[in-house]
């Protein structure tokens, strides 16, 4: 796992954890998001699709009221890495918007736990189906 | 940059800091440069530098041709980095566990300086080292900086301040994550370092309402 994956990973799931408190079982603009990528998905437009890709990743980390945190990971540039990333190893979009899904759920049922194992889960296999460094 | 320079622009940060924490500057009030470093009787540049890592720590605002003044900062915000650090630390524990091999007699020496440190400056010099140790000892480059970027010796400073724990005691706080990383276990030594930097969040934000 890339070093910087593996401290988005951290941070995220920390943001996950704590996002249902605020959410409140609320997800339909994380909802939005993965529709969004699924549309752009459809039409192979990958700006689009890290749009939407990094605007759900924000709406979970700014969900998590901890500023210092939402600015934390907005230095981490997830938008310029995710463009890379892609850019360099293009893969299945379809199967990248589907990913989320299961943070969604989480984030939906109100599972905290759930919420930052999946977010974790989405961060870190992603890069191990890719076989990144 | 010497290392008094640094040092300097340290102890002109701590001083502002603690002048800010104890309220002798009030939230809106101007910081002067140049009267600070007459004041203080040093250059401008330390105070300069002083002031923007203060902003970046929010205790500081500033704006063009308006200068710097005294942000209000709620006990709310300033909890917000403990559960950032205990993740990343989590992290960085995890990965110690592994490459350090068992050697914990750095970490070792700094617990016992903490615990017969001179002064709360001291304890918190050796508190953070501990701390830093161990996110190096990662070989997470990124985490490291991302880590550094925290200013986690300032904050460390109001924690100690506002906790004003036995320097003993804190020392202690920091042994079963030492245990942890000899035994070169992963999982106990994440758990470790998370719970011991979520204690001090929960401890800073209660003796706040005690005080209260």
């Amino acid at each position: 796992l890339s070093e910087g994956r593996t401290v988005r990973a951290a941070l995220e799931a920390l943001a996950a954890g704590v996002a249902v408190e605020h959410l409140r079982g609320d997800v339909r603009p994380l909802a939005t998001e993965v529709d969004a990528m699924r549309a752009a998905a459809a039409r192979d437009d990958l700006h689009e699709f890290i749009t939407h890709d990094v605007g759900f990743h924000r709406l979970v980390v700014e969900a998590s009221g901890n500023r210092t945190l939402a600015d934390l990971w907005e230095a981490l540039h997830v938008e310029l890495r995710t463009t890379i990333t892609l850019i360099r190893w293009p893969g299945d979009l379809d199967a990248v918007a589907e990913g989320h899904v299961p943070v969604l759920e989480a984030l939906a049922a109100g599972d905290g736990d759930a919420a930052a194992t999946e977010m974790r889960r989405h961060i870190e296999s992603w890069t191990s189906e890719r076989r990144l460094p | 940059v010497s290392v008094s320079r640094t040092v300097l622009r340290e102890q002109v940060r701590e001083l502002l800091l603690e002048r800010i924490l104890q309220h002798h500057y009030q939230p809106g009030e101007r910081l002067v440069e140049t009267r600070i470093a007459t004041e203080l009787g040093v250059s401008q540049a330390p105070v300069r530098e002083a002031l923007r890592e203060l902003e970046q720590l929010r205790f500081v605002e500033s704006a063009p041709f308006r200068g710097s003044w005294v942000r209000e900062v709620s006990d709310e915000e300033l909890a917000e980095v403990y559960p950032i650090r205990a993740a990343l630390e989590e992290v960085a524990a995890r990965a110690a566990a592994e490459r350090l091999g068992g050697a914990v007699g750095p970490l070792e020496r700094e617990i016992a300086a903490m615990a017969k440190a001179k002064d709360t400056h001291d304890q918190v010099d050796h508190d953070v080292r501990f701390h830093r140790l161990i996110v190096e000892a990662s070989g997470n480059a990124r985490l490291l900086e991302i880590w550094s970027g925290l200013q986690v010796e300032a904050r460390t400073a109001i924690t100690a301040v506002r906790t004003g724990l036995d320097r003993k005691e804190v020392a202690a706080r920091h042994k079963p994550i030492v245990e942890a990383l000899r035994r070169g276990d992963p999982d106990a030594a994440g758990r470790e370092i998370r719970s011991h930097v979520e204690d001090f969040g929960r401890m800073f934000l209660e003796r706040r309402a005690n005080d209260s």
